[in-house]
């Protein structure tokens, strides 16, 4: 390409689909959960990339650049999303937390050693973050885009609060109920020990 | 010194993730925690799950195998070659 003559490089943005629709789709399924919006999302992007492309300078790859510009709006869709519910106010108690624990504050089955009940070696990699996965798409909606925006954002949890307009304490709650849900969740499916009593139901 | 219920002692486990605790959350947590081998243990593997979830949404477009609808593309291609049509001349 060196020996073209053409001032302009020679972007054809439709074939930006073919190569990359379904990654882009595939990140923003994993980071929203909602079909509709993942679809809304890539095409956004695709929009957003064709009118920013001569920022691109081939500094990167061209699917590392749409990522980049894809995972921007997922968080700006997720902080607005988590934001709105924020506003609504549906911040109650936790039936899980409470069939995890005592009146008295007590574990009502004691966490387990994890290691002691570990896969052995045959099951992959690859099943392990099925199951992660699983777990997470288990997670109720509210408390996931919480969850899913802590851990795809480079900014610490202040800036956070900030940005979904919630308290330090909201959001210390809501991410304290979602990682119990994942460990509990992985406890189970990972390492067969499920430390949620038959009566404490609902996941 | 005040004694922390698990209960509470798990959500100390989780804050710690996210930000710096005060100074008794942290006494009293730790108290708490050479002597309860159960909260020990949750404290670990809550570790262990911020660990998986980074790691999960870090490799976000690896997993799964669902690919963006037939027709989803169709309509991307059409608004994409609308806004080459529409665009700056060469």
């Amino acid at each position: 390409m060196s020996d073209s003559p053409n001032p302009e490089p020679a972007v054809d943005c439709q074939l930006w689909v073919d190569r990359h629709g379904d990654y882009l789709y595939r990140y923003a399924l994993r980071t929203v959960r909602r079909s509709e919006v993942a679809e809304d999302l890539v095409q956004e992007t695709l929009l957003a990339a064709w009118r920013g492309r001569a920022g691109f300078a081939g500094r990167s790859s061209e699917r590392s650049w749409l990522t980049a510009i894809l995972k921007r709006k997922v968080i700006d869709w997720l902080r607005a999303t988590v934001r709105e519910r924020a506003r609504m106010g549906e911040s109650q108690g936790d039936d899980f937390e409470d069939g995890l624990f005592d009146d008295t504050g007590h574990w009502r089955a004691k966490p387990k050693e994890w290691a002691a009940a570990a896969p052995d070696a045959d099951a992959t990699r690859a099943e392990f973050w099925e199951v992660v996965q699983g777990c997470s798409g288990k997670l109720p909606a509210r408390l996931r885009d919480v969850f899913v925006l802590r851990h795809l954002e480079e900014a610490d949890a202040a800036e956070i609060c900030q940005a979904v307009e919630i308290t330090p304490s909201n959001l210390w709650v809501m991410l304290h109920r979602a990682r119990l849900r994942m460990w509990q969740c992985l406890s189970k499916n990972w390492y067969g020990l499920d430390p949620t009593e038959p009566k404490a139901g609902g996941a | 010194m005040i004694l922390f219920s698990c209960r509470r002692v798990a959500e100390i486990s989780s804050k710690e993730l996210d930000a710096r605790l005060k100074l008794t959350e942290l006494l009293c947590a730790g108290a708490h925690r050479r002597m309860c081998a159960p909260c020990r243990r949750y404290r670990a593997q809550l570790q262990e799950v911020d660990r998986a979830a980074r790691e999960l949404v870090r490799q976000a477009s690896d997993a799964g195998d669902e690919n963006l609808p037939a027709e989803a593309k169709d309509r991307m291609r059409a608004r994409l070659a609308a806004a080459e049509g529409g665009g700056t001349p060469a």
